[in-house]
């Protein structure tokens, strides 16, 4: 080693002790005869030890739990969610068909169903569109809420 | 139960043995987190986020001697990401995201909150690596294995982020102190 750019990474080793001795003895010579790597070797010393001083505060409880939470749980709870949702949808869908096939039943009072059901699906399909194209048009959909 | 087991059990697809491994290490992942990103909220989702990753890549591994080396690549990568999604955010918008506040973060007095700010102010690698210096107190050693990197790269690394800090915490201190 020559210059004092190939000395410069070992005054870290040495500021943390984790030079060799070997390293060390190499070190300390270049240091008793450069004068600007010993001013540099001080100034480090001085302001790194700011930061050992640094603490980190401690996280909560809860936080940490919330890391990871097993599979199961949330395998049931879907397929919990799934089911009602399935089966309240089959049992709509069977109403419908009953009371539309069943000649009992007066034909306006039919009509008046069927409307309900056709303006449901008209006006919830508007929405989805205008949704969909306000989305894509929106120039601040980037800025989060 | 020892972290050998966990990760046999966790490459059979047993929650049990993730379960054991995120009990071991989710302290240190997140002090790993609040270092990278300076933000308790997000440390506590990126955390999140990468052990659901880890869980998920665990079965298809082909060996793992050890868990948290592995793992912190994978939080390393999403916190760095944050970071760029930050960047980006702020250079769509021109809009500066509200600044880290340091108090929420680190104990002490108003110096320590200046070295929290100093720090926050320099690359990540520089950041992670005074971090794991300083705070974790950890030896070259462990970093060379944690950031799998020679040891002498970890000393120079050290050396220049030092001087980078240094070269921040001198300014800022200069610039706050009255004419």
């Amino acid at each position: 080693m020559s210059t004092c750019d190939e000395y410069k990474p070992l005054l870290s080793g040495l500021l943390d002790g984790e030079l060799t001795s070997e390293e060390v003895s190499k070190v300390n010579e270049h240091l008793i005869r450069c004068s600007a790597c010993r001013g540099e070797y001080e100034e480090l010393q001085k302001e790194t030890s700011q930061l050992d001083s640094l603490s980190i505060r401690e996280p909560q409880d809860e936080a940490l739990e919330a890391f990871w939470r097993l599979p199961y749980g949330k395998m049931v709870r879907n397929s919990g969610l799934f089911l009602m949702i399935g089966g309240y949808l089959s049992f709509l869908c069977y109403g419908l068909v009953k009371f539309f096939t069943d000649d009992s039943e007066m034909l306006f009072g039919k009509f008046s169903v069927a409307a309900m059901v056709i303006g449901s699906v008209v006006v919830f399909g508007i929405v989805i569109i205008e949704r969909v194209i306000s989305y894509k048009t929106d120039p601040y959909k980037e800025v989060e809420r | 139960m020892n972290e050998s087991t966990a990760i046999a059990l966790c490459r059979d697809r047993d929650p049990r043995g993730f379960e054991f491994l995120v009990k071991q290490y989710r302290r240190e992942a997140y002090y790993h987190a609040v270092g990278f990103l300076g933000n308790s909220s997000e440390a506590e989702d990126a955390c999140q986020e990468s052990f659901a990753r880890a869980y998920a890549s665990m079965p298809g591994l082909k060996s793992l001697v050890a868990f948290y080396p592995w793992f912190y690549q994978i939080l390393r990568n999403g916190c760095l990401n944050r970071i760029r999604a930050r960047r980006r955010h702020e250079a769509v918008t021109d809009v500066e995201d509200a600044k880290n506040d340091p108090q929420l973060v680190v104990e002490g007095d108003d110096n320590k909150r200046d070295v929290w700010s100093a720090l926050e102010q320099l690359k990540p690698e520089f950041r992670e690596i005074l971090i794991l210096k300083h705070i974790h107190e950890s030896s070259y050693a462990d970093i060379s294995k944690l950031l799998d990197i020679p040891r002498g790269t970890v000393m120079s690394r050290l050396y220049h982020a030092r001087r980078a800090f240094q070269h921040v915490y001198v300014k800022a201190k200069y610039q706050g102190e009255p004419q």
